[in-house]
């Protein structure tokens, strides 16, 4: 199948991996590359992929002007078509303005259990467990909103954690493929099968099985370790840290695992989490 | 009322002021070679050969940018320019555009070879510090003329092969774009400078005080890049020829103006005939003296 999928989710979810896993079952099978990551499964918020797509500069564009011009690349992007998914990531709320329905023919929605996403935020942030679950559970949060200095990623409407998931989830204009990182964790084969049969790619079970194993997250850490990850936030020690599910009984306190059972229980409900 | 600069060389005769080139001092009776026309430009080309929303090329080879909501800029034959205003700002803010991608236009029209660079003139030499988008290479422009070389370009360096062997500079205007954080980081006072948009804390520097309009040989190239270092390496010719070509401002327009040979030997020729380094730093100001050291050393007076 051809079409544009958005591969969304909240960030430190997973949507990295899997925006590995799809970039290997578009090459073969091949070991992750994270150099071409960029290129393969582009950010849809990247000033560079946008300057790519609209071939204009976007320096001088202010936040509100680079707003208007982000659906006009997915949909440029989008027309150039091609055999196989053109995958973008995201990390906004759901919106028909930024995501105009008629452009993309689905997307995926990458979720992890929102405890684990907070320390992995905050190192991603530079800011402590306490202000990322502050910021996870903020209405409306925006990321990267900078009017001082250059940032190359445009400002991203967010929103919390449980807004970022519901709009995905609630929205009625593409269909969804739900991805738990913590069923990829459990049962990487089935869920990968699942993501291929979603953006229509003719994988056979064997390719799929290599790109799991090229994808695992050993793998990962050790691209990243060799090669640099240029998606990597200056200052932070490595992109690929954990991979670990259910980490968060050990590294976060009663107080804050309940801070965040507070923001979100419902949407923890919803997702089939404990409480 | 038109008004008649100096760009690149060139006598530019425009309806509409242009603050940041210098008044035409050449002969009185020469040509223009350059017309800025203040007039209504189409949405969209009747005949295209590179479509796109926002930038489109004709068959005809002129190329229209669209700015939406802020301005449309059609640039014909390497020689006019038609600029449609559709929203004053107090920034003037159609103008980064028209002495941007316009210029970029225009000189891929006229066969030059427009490099992503700024330029500077240092120990005598006229040396372009190339690097994409955000790499930095205002900021490091900025510190270069804090050390007392002066600026010949911001974002594009328009270079022209000289018959022969080689290339010159043909200095624009002396300008730098700098975001708040950069001016606060290098200690430099924001208050009563032009912002470049009103909505954006990004300032309008015009360090002119080293700023000689006369084209003249460019003594080499620097790109930047981020790593670790700072650290300056001599680029091989051979290497240097698909370095440069990286670095030609608006590519894709070049490519459907028929311009890939030309730009491949022109890139070639410049790197046989000058030093190509590689500037390696990480994106921290306090790397900035060190790598505005290693300039100085690589071009000594």
């Amino acid at each position: 199948m051809s079409g544009l999928f958005w591969i969304a989710s909240y960030p430190k979810s997973g949507n990295t991996w899997v925006r590995c896993l799809v970039a290997s079952l578009l090459t073969g099978a091949a070991a992750p590359d994270l150099a071409a990551l960029g290129r393969i499964c582009p950010s849809g918020s990247s000033r560079a992929w946008l300057e790519e797509v609209l071939d204009i500069p976007t320096e001088d564009l202010t936040p509100d002007e680079l707003a208007r011009i982000r659906p006009v690349a997915s949909r440029e992007w989008a027309a150039t078509g091609g055999t196989g998914p053109l995958c973008l990531k995201v990390h906004d709320c759901h919106d028909p303005r930024l995501f105009p329905p008629d452009v993309a023919t689905g997307a995926v929605y990458v979720v992890r259990d929102p405890r684990d996403v907070a320390p992995s935020w905050g190192d991603h942030m530079n800011v402590s467990v306490d202000e990322a679950i502050a910021r996870m559970g903020r209405p409306g949060f925006i990321l990267g909103r900078s009017i001082r200095g250059f940032r190359s990623q445009t400002e991203q409407v967010m929103g919390s954690w449980s807004e970022n998931v519901t709009s995905w989830l609630d929205q009625t204009a593409v269909p969804v493929l739900l991805l738990r990182y913590e069923d990829l964790m459990a049962d990487p084969l089935g869920e990968t099968t699942r993501l291929a049969a979603f953006l229509g790619l003719a994988a056979a079970p064997e390719s799929i099985t290599r790109a799991v194993a090229a994808c695992r997250f050993e793998a990962l850490q050790a691209a990243e370790a060799s090669g640099g990850f240029s998606e990597k936030p200056d200052g932070m020690e490595r992109f690929f840290r954990q991979g670990r599910s259910g980490a968060w009984r050990e590294g976060l306190s009663q107080a804050q695992a309940a801070r965040v059972v507070a923001d979100h229980g419902a949407v923890l409900t919803r997702l089939s989490y404990e409480r | 009322m038109t008004e008649d600069y100096q760009l690149c060389g060139w006598r530019v005769r425009s309806d509409l002021p242009l603050p940041e080139l210098r008044p035409w001092i050449g002969p009185a009776d020469a040509l223009p070679d350059v017309t800025v026309i203040h007039g209504p430009v189409p949405d969209r080309l009747e005949s295209v050969a590179l479509p796109g929303t926002y930038r489109m090329v004709g068959t005809d080879g002129s190329v229209l940018l669209r700015i939406e909501g802020l301005v449309r800029i059609l640039v014909q034959g390497g020689t006019t320019i038609t600029v449609d205003i559709l929203r004053r700002e107090a920034t003037e803010a159609w103008r980064l555009f028209l002495l941007g991608s316009g210029l970029g236009f225009l000189c891929h029209q006229r066969g030059l070879f427009p490099l992503h660079a700024a330029s500077l003139r240092i120990g005598g030499r006229m040396v372009a510090v190339a690097g994409h988008t955000g790499i930095g290479k205002s900021t490091l422009a900025l510190e270069l003329t804090r050390r007392g070389h002066g600026l010949l370009s911001d974002d594009v360096t328009v270079l022209r092969m000289l018959p022969g062997a080689g290339a010159e500079v043909l200095p624009a205007f002396p300008r730098l774009k700098l975001w708040r954080d950069t001016m606060d980081a290098l200690g430099v006072d924001a208050s009563g400078l032009p912002r470049v948009r009103e909505d954006m804390e990004k300032y309008d520097l015009r360090p002119d005080a080293g700023f000689d309009p006369a084209p003249g040989p460019l003594g080499g190239v620097v790109v930047l890049r981020e790593g670790p270092g700072p650290v300056l390496s001599a680029v091989s010719a051979a290497a240097a020829v698909p370095l440069l070509q990286g670095f030609v401002f608006r590519p894709r327009v070049a490519l459907h103006l028929g311009r890939q040979a030309g730009l491949f030997a022109q890139a070639a020729a410049i790197a046989r005939a000058v030093p190509v380094y590689r500037l390696e730093r990480p994106k921290r100001f306090d790397t900035l003296v060190a790598a505005a050291a290693l300039i100085e050393e690589a071009f000594p007076s």
